[in-house]
């Protein structure tokens, strides 16, 4: 089963130096990362290596683009937080910012170099309609306007229909939960709910704690179907999990909690994968400590095939014959995870006549 | 009579009675015509600002100023997002 | 010549024909005749190279193609490439010479943020760069095409690239575009201008592109300071006007016209407020050509 690993990825793992390259092996190395949203990071990672000065003003330049967008990003979401505060004291309660928000809030590494899309923001289920109309009030609006969408949002989903501000174009993802209710892993979001984090500076907005951010980081790339940023998710992963060693935590209490949560298959695979693609050490005997729910050894193979080539960037020059097939199965694999197959067939089905007459975009 | 409290640095330009001014924030531009120079530096420049010394500038005895037009003025800045008024 | 034309053929087809542009590299890469023959009229005075491992860096990998995978070679439409995306529709393959021109457009001004990326013309006499921006039925091109015969020097007649240390113009020239009516005007008044084909039926009407010349080509590495900031606009019948433009105006205007103004941040309010300040800024309105070629003159002695 070989499988040849993309330059972008050896950077990143750092089987291969940024400062052994030779500009040659550049022009495919920017072309990933660019198609996989990690041009930013590399920049970062020159930065940090302290190398930034020596690589050919020709390149540089397309890694200083990219940087100059992530920034004016991270600028525009920060004052898209500054209106969450608002209409968190006239809530009166907390939000709960999640994923890129909240490590752009709480300053971690994993935030640099990102492309923001939208703002994902948890709340606690009963409190869900009465965000919602605030949010309203304050110029965001709900996107999907058909019945069917609507209704399979608040009845399945772990998210009601992303809302988008009316002059600014910020989009919500307003969550009471991260996953689907339809799912049988999904957690107790009490749980969740019970250790958030104040963030300093932004009053009224907190972060679920670490761990957590880890396990829903891991949640969402081994339940999500559209593996298209899988690779740029795998290292922010990475870096997570980097940074959440240096505060002196352990791995052992990363699957300790993700045992409590239900939540041991994503974070099995998490740990599986940032190991076996981007030589993020962990310790063998690790996989042993989970209580249940971990994937069997007969189906390790398979799942190995499949995500090694999923995972990579969905660049040409990153896949190999399988890479399509292997995407495809992963798509029916989520959607199989997240619903009941009485409710999955009559869902894909009406998904791929939408597509085919192009009323949702693909 | 209210105060304003300044919430966003900004960077500004005065050609010939006109200004641009730049929100550092939101990262939006606006463009303002024939104003008078000293309430937009006034009001730039300082993080609170109290009308009654706009009012009682010297520069404002050049200008018809009521606090109609300062009323204005000030709602325009916070919809640009450069000012709050504090309750 | 005609050794040079077979191997664009060949590298175009293969590996792919790199083209230094100011300073990005395209490799472009087409099995479309019609592009081999526009690319062998239009950048002929260009440094051109072929493509492989001894290259170096290149900065965008471009491909026009028929689409319809393996039925491509039948397919009566083309689609412009980069990185693997293809961000337009398929156009009809006689199109092809102005898919690649818009295409590498698009390259610098979706990716760029190192410079400031102006949607303007831009021309150069005696050491100072004239940026003129305008949206669509200004007359800019004819106005560029007119003057980059007539001594002033092509920097660029789409993309006005500016540098954010020192301000200056960083040139790109390439083949200008003209469209509909402008395409006679510029045939009957400069008949040694060298035409690529014509493409009809755009969405934009009849466009093609005329070879720049050779001494814009030649001299594309050496940048220059905004010394004018003028909008021109055409006005059928109307008098030779030139007109001072409030500088604050001006900066509003040049921000609307440009692609990466807000997402530079601060550093893009800094540049423009520098190059507007530096710059005399203007309103042009014209109707004849002559008048309009006399006005930059006097402007430029």
């Amino acid at each position: 089963m070989a499988f040849s690993i993309p330059i972008v990825i050896k950077v990143f793992s750092r089987h291969c130096e940024i400062s052994d390259l030779t500009e040659h092996q550049w022009n495919l190395l920017i072309s990933q990362a660019r198609k996989a949203m990690l041009l930013a990071e590399l920049y970062y990672l020159a930065e940090q290596q302290q190398i930034l000065k020596t690589i050919p003003i020709t390149i540089y330049r397309h890694l200083k683009s990219a940087q100059v967008h992530s920034e004016k990003q991270q600028n525009d979401l920060a004052c898209e937080l500054f209106h969450l505060i608002k209409v968190s004291k006239n809530l009166g309660y907390r939000l709960v910012l999640l994923k890129g928000a909240a490590y752009s809030a709480t300053g971690l590494k994993a935030a640099r170099g990102r492309i923001f899309s939208d703002i994902d923001v948890l709340v606690s289920y009963e409190k869900i309609t009465i965000t919602e109309a605030e949010l309203m009030l304050n110029g965001w609006a709900s996107s999907k306007k058909d019945a069917y969408d609507q209704q399979y949002y608040r009845k399945w989903m772990h998210e009601i229909p992303a809302m988008q501000h009316m002059f600014r174009g910020s989009i919500i993802d307003l969550h009471h939960n991260i996953l689907p209710r339809t799912v049988k892993a999904c957690p107790n979001a009490k749980l969740l709910l019970a250790n958030i984090v104040d963030i300093d500076g932004y009053k009224g907005l907190c972060v679920l704690d670490f761990v957590d951010q880890i396990i829903h980081s891991a949640t969402h790339l081994f339940y999500d179907g559209e593996l298209e940023h899988g690779c740029r998710d795998l290292i922010d992963l990475y870096n997570l999990l980097t940074q959440y060693l240096n505060n002196g935590n352990s791995i052992n209490s990363l699957v300790e909690r993700s045992n409590e949560l239900g939540l041991q298959k994503p974070v099995f695979y998490a740990l599986r994968y940032v190991y076996i693609i981007l030589g993020f050490y962990v310790e063998a005997d690790i996989f042993t400590k989970f209580n249940s729910n971990t994937p069997s050894k007969l189906i390790m193979p398979i799942m190995d095939f499949l995500f090694i080539r999923a995972l990579m960037p969905d660049h040409i020059s990153c896949n190999d014959s399988w890479t399509e097939l292997a995407r495809w199965v992963l798509y029916i694999r989520s959607h199989w995870l997240r619903m009941p197959i009485y409710q999955l067939i009559p869902h894909l089905f009406r998904k791929s006549y939408k597509r085919i007459t192009s009323k949702e975009k693909y | 009579m209210s105060t304003y409290q300044r919430v966003s640095d900004v960077m500004f330009e005065v050609w010939g009675g006109s200004a641009v001014i730049y929100n550092i924030m939101s990262g939006n531009t606006f463009l303002i015509e024939k104003f008078p120079i000293y309430i937009l530096e006034y009001c730039l420049l300082n993080d609170f600002i109290d009308i009654k010394e706009l009012v009682l500038s010297p520069d404002s005895e050049d200008e018809i100023i009521d606090s109609q037009y300062i009323d204005d003025i000030l709602n325009s800045f916070i919809k640009m997002g450069f000012l709050e008024e504090i309750e | 010549m005609s050794n040079k034309k077979v191997d664009i053929y060949n590298e175009l087809t293969t590996s792919g024909l790199i083209v230094k542009v100011g300073v990005f590299k395209y490799r472009i890469c087409s099995p479309l005749p019609i592009l081999g023959n526009s690319i062998s009229v239009l950048y002929a005075d260009y440094e051109l190279s072929e493509y492989n491992d001894c290259s170096g860096f290149v900065d965008f990998h471009v491909l026009v193609k028929g689409i319809g995978g393996c039925f491509s070679a039948l397919s009566r439409k083309a689609q412009f490439f980069v990185d693997d995306q293809a961000p337009f529709n398929a156009l009809p393959k006689q199109h092809a010479p102005a898919i690649i021109e818009w295409g590498m457009n698009w390259c610098i001004s979706s990716q760029i943020n190192s410079h400031l990326i102006v949607h303007a013309a831009v021309i150069e006499k005696n050491g100072k760069a004239a940026v003129l921006p305008a949206p669509p039925g200004s007359g800019k091109s004819t106005l560029t095409a007119s003057l980059i015969q007539e001594g002033w020097r092509l920097l660029s007649d789409e993309l006005t690239i500016i540098r954010l240390d020192n301000y200056y113009v960083s040139p790109n020239p390439r083949p200008v575009s003209l469209k509909n009516e402008s395409i006679d005007v510029i045939k009957d008044k400069y008949p040694n201008v060298v035409f690529g084909p014509i493409s009809t039926d755009t969405s934009k009407g009849n466009v093609c592109h005329i070879k720049p010349p050779k001494l814009s080509v030649i001299n594309q590495h050496i940048e220059s300071p905004i010394t004018w900031v003028i909008f021109p606009k055409y006005q059928y019948q109307s008098k030779t006007y030139l007109t001072e433009y409030n500088k604050a105006k001006a900066l509003m205007d040049i921000a609307e016209n440009s692609f990466n103004y807000s997402r530079l941040g601060r550093q893009g309010f800094i540049a423009l407020r520098n190059v507007v300040d530096n710059a005399r800024c203007y309103q042009f309105q014209y109707s004849d050509l002559d008048e309009a070629i006399e006005t930059f003159d006097s402007l430029g002695s």
